[in-house]
């Protein structure tokens, strides 16, 4: 029997990014922040961010849960960008080499995660989660002490004052908002830049391209029913691994973007925050750990982003206190990944409960 | 118990896969490494004198692991908030301008209700969410340091040590303990040898009550009661056990030591750390007792002993050694690796809870 | 083995393609640092001194130099072509002269005008 559309469902089934928009309809009148520049502000950030978010829907289809390994992609772009930095590339060509260098270290990077996610089947959330903060170790190695010394780097201003080791940020002004200028539209007064939304907009069609394919329903199999898919014949464990390899390249390449907009590398910094921020933008756009879709990319992005630009104005205005707003701020980022997981698993209990009553019906 | 039967039946053999090859590594690299240490001009009983004092400085952090591994939760990833307890116990001492040894105890004392209270509410979310207790023990543990980072700026205490000057409301970010309680315990009958080696044994007979507690603990009924629902949920539901009820336990006590264990940690360390500070001290916590041998399902107090003693030393070691031999600082790096490292190895076993 | 082999051939052009690829766009997006000197140049026998109503117009703004004057110029691609105008304060009459300089790879040049405009075969400081 086939479960009518009801109401109550759809509430429930989009509980988490509900409830974001009651919060965020309530904080976005405290904090006094005007709504050309809150829109001017959301578009912006969509185009940076939208696609290190959608490197998560991959895993989540194959049933790997929320891929915090999307952070060693993070790692390989900016290995990328560093290296075309000291080059001295410009422009466009600077953003594809910078792509083309990371993709082999994305490919190895996520071989090596996957290959440790199917060892910890059952527990690949903290595991990803775990491999992101092993990998920064050697990330940091790799750029505090070989690069400059083992690895030559050719430009000294790209070195720490010591001689080697990367510094702690840099400048990129010939790369900076390249790939947004190249193809913009003024609307409104506010620039939207077409050419990234446009290489957002072939990702996208990449994924539903993707879900078509054998190898994509092979798994969506796999992650239904591992059993089941293994009895098929699907090769699980490499189907697996092809997964996190997808992701872990995605988010090289939003890594990219990302740093492409914001014109400055923070070396040791923002791939940290990449993962988390980017489980909690997907979450809040209503994904779970099972289930992720297009749709929960960009709502999640775009909520989430709302409530980053508008809790430390609203906790000001509210409270009267700036530092406590920024507080407020990233309590409201861990505390939104908590909520929406907590929601989650109440949500299955709840279900389960109700399958079980239902099956005690059915018995009787 | 078993394993003790299993020793004294093989023999190297069997000794080292209970042991497990990374330990042996580990250990083996670890008497290398205070080999090597004088050739490089470290002394030695600086470093031993540094590992024991560290060794009792996490110790009870690394026990507050137990509960909860035995109960079937899983890694307690979510030890911010037991820390967290303890740090408003020591400022709430603090506040009093209490000193020394009482100091201490009524850090402890008023500790001990809010973990309590954290890992009540804690234990409620870990039901909650069975199957996925890390990641969101993890998120809530963050969260709640955030939440008490905006009250750190607001809570109504007044000492003129612990507040801001200029003006005279919110805690500091870092509180220094001296003239309090720093090194109550490591000093309290401590012995010294020569001017390099110093043994705190306070700390020590301390941890050591902690542990026989918890082992003692274990072997009471609801201990017993608590380790069955975490190995074997059916055998405990059919004896009347309810698992959800034995789970809060186990998290509240895995709150409470955690609560201890941070202001034993305190008065070694000599600063008390808000804001932002705890949130990242659960992981060497979660890497020592796995390094110790203990699983994602089961651990022991020995486990807890030899992964204090090894971590510690690591992270002791390794860094004076390294930076004495090749004149740079490798210590974070070292850190990261190898305490990740070992979650990962650990995350990576099959064991009794893993699926296929 | 054939198929094997044959996927195996495909991966190593597509690499090769990568790498020329790569080759390509770093040429193409190389941005590089020309030092223009206008002091007096002596090269291989001749003398020649600083120019005097010297400008480059071959930048966004046009620059003007005064002998003795040295700028950085950033140019970007496999090569760049330098416009020098050059007014003589007597006569007031200018004259172009435009020099095309083939960067390649390499990220720094140091160039004298004086050698540029005098024709000289090697413009090039040491430094």
């Amino acid at each position: 029997m086939k479960p009518k559309y009801s109401l109550k469902g759809a509430l429930i089934s989009n509980l988490v990014p509900i409830v974001f928009l009651m919060f965020a309809a309530f904080a976005v009148p405290m904090s006094g922040l005007s709504i050309p520049y809150l829109l001017h502000e959301m578009i912006s950030r969509l185009a940076r961010d939208s696609l290190l978010v959608l490197s998560l829907v991959i895993p989540v289809l194959a049933g790997m849960g929320l891929n915090f390994g999307m952070v060693l992609g993070a790692m390989a772009g900016q290995i990328g960008m560093v290296l075309v930095v000291d080059w001295g590339l410009g422009g466009m060509p600077a953003l594809l080499v910078a792509a083309l260098l990371g993709t082999p270290i994305s490919i190895g990077l996520g071989y090596f995660c996957g290959y440790i996610l199917n060892l910890a089947k059952g527990r690949e959330m903290v595991t990803s989660y775990i491999i992101g903060f092993f990998m920064n170790g050697a990330y940091q190695f790799l750029l505090l002490y070989c690069m400059g010394s083992i690895i030559p780097i050719t430009n000294p201003e790209l070195l720490l004052s010591r001689g080697y080791g990367i510094r702690n940020s840099m400048d990129l002004p010939n790369i900076r908002q390249v790939l947004d200028r190249l193809v913009s539209v003024e609307v409104f007064g506010m620039d939207i830049p077409i050419l990234t939304f446009a290489v957002i907009a072939v990702f996208c069609l990449f994924i539903v391209w993707f879900k078509t394919t054998k190898i994509g329903q092979d798994m969506r199999a796999v992650g239904r029913n591992r059993a089941v898919a293994n009895g098929a014949g699907i090769p699980v464990e490499k189907t697996r691994i092809l997964a996190i390899i997808i992701s872990t390249l995605i988010a090289c390449y939003g890594q990219i973007v990302s740093l492409q907009n914001l014109g400055t590398i923070n070396t040791y910094n923002s791939h940290e925050q990449v993962g988390i921020f980017s489980i909690a933008a997907l979450l809040v756009g209503g994904a779970t750990a099972e289930n992720a879709s297009i749709a929960n990319v960009f709502v999640g992005v775009f909520l989430f982003h709302l409530m980053f630009v508008v809790s430390p104005m609203a906790g000001k205005n509210l409270i009267g206190d700036a530092q406590l707003g920024e507080y407020f701020r990233v309590f409201v980022s861990y505390g939104i990944i908590a909520v929406s997981l907590l929601l989650h698993a109440w949500k299955k209990r709840h279900e389960m409960l109700e399958r079980r009553l239902l099956e005690n019906e059915g018995k009787e | 118990m078993k394993k003790k039967d299993r020793m004294h039946k093989g023999g190297v053999e069997k000794f080292i896969a209970n042991f497990g090859w990374p330990r042996i590594i580990i250990a083996i690299f670890l008497l290398l490494l205070f080999v090597i240490a004088p050739f490089i001009g470290i002394d030695v009983g600086t470093s031993l004198s540094d590992m024991l004092v560290r060794v009792g400085m996490n110790g009870i952090l690394v026990l507050a692991m137990v509960p909860m591994i035995q109960s079937g939760c899983g890694l307690n990833f979510g030890l911010p908030l037991g820390i967290i307890a303890g740090l408003v116990g020591a400022v709430t001492s603090m506040e009093q301008n209490w000193q020394g040894l009482f100091g201490f105890g009524m850090a402890v004392l008023f500790a001990i209700p809010l973990a309590v209270l954290l890992g009540v509410m804690y234990g409620y979310f870990i039901n909650m969410a069975k199957g996925d207790e890390m990641m969101i023990g993890t998120y809530v543990g963050f969260s709640v340091v955030a939440f008490m980072s905006m009250m750190w700026l607001r809570l109504p205490y007044r000492n003129p040590l612990l507040v801001w000057g200029f003006s005279g409301t919110g805690l500091r970010t870092t509180i220094s303990l001296t003239g309090f309680w720093m090194k109550v315990l490591d000093n309290f009958l401590a012995i010294r040898i020569g001017p390099r080696f110093f043994f705190p044994t306070g700390s020590f007979i301390f941890f050591a009550l902690c542990c026989v507690l918890v082992w003692a603990f274990f072997k009471t009924k609801t201990g017993i009661a608590m380790s069955a629902v975490g190995s074997n949920p059916q055998f405990a539901r059919a004896h009347g056990v309810s698992e959800d009820r034995m789970r809060i336990v186990s998290v509240v006590l895995s709150t409470v030591l955690g609560a201890v264990g941070m202001v034993v940690y305190e008065q070694s360390y000599g600063f008390i750390q808000l804001y932002m500070g705890p949130l990242y001290m659960a992981f060497p916590a979660v890497a020592a007792i796995l390094l110790g041998g203990a699983t994602i399902n089961s651990a022991t107090i020995s486990n807890v002993v030899i992964g204090t003693f090894l971590f510690q030393g690591i992270l002791t070691m390794t860094p004076s050694v390294i930076n004495g031999m090749l004149q740079t600082d490798v210590a974070e790096v070292i850190r990261i690796l190898v305490s990740n490292g070992m979650i990962l190895y650990a995350l990576t076993r099959k064991g009794k809870g893993t699926v296929k | 083995m054939n198929v094997k082999l044959r996927r195996n051939l495909l991966r190593i052009v597509l690499c090769l393609i990568a790498v020329a690829g790569g080759f390509l766009l770093s040429l193409v997006g190389m941005y590089h640092s020309i030092i223009l000197d206008n002091s007096e140049f002596s090269g291989a026998g001749a003398v020649l001194s600083p120019l005097e109503g010297l400008r480059v117009v071959s930048e966004t703004e046009p620059v003007e130099m005064s002998p003795g004057d040295r700028i950085l110029v950033s140019a970007k691609g496999p090569s760049t072509t330098l416009v020098f105008e050059i007014t003589s304060p007597e006569s007031q009459q200018s004259r172009q002269i435009s020099y095309t300089l083939r960067m390649g790879l390499k990220k720094q040049f140091f160039l004298s005008v004086p050698a540029i405009v005098g024709g000289e075969k090697n413009p090039f400081l040491a430094e």
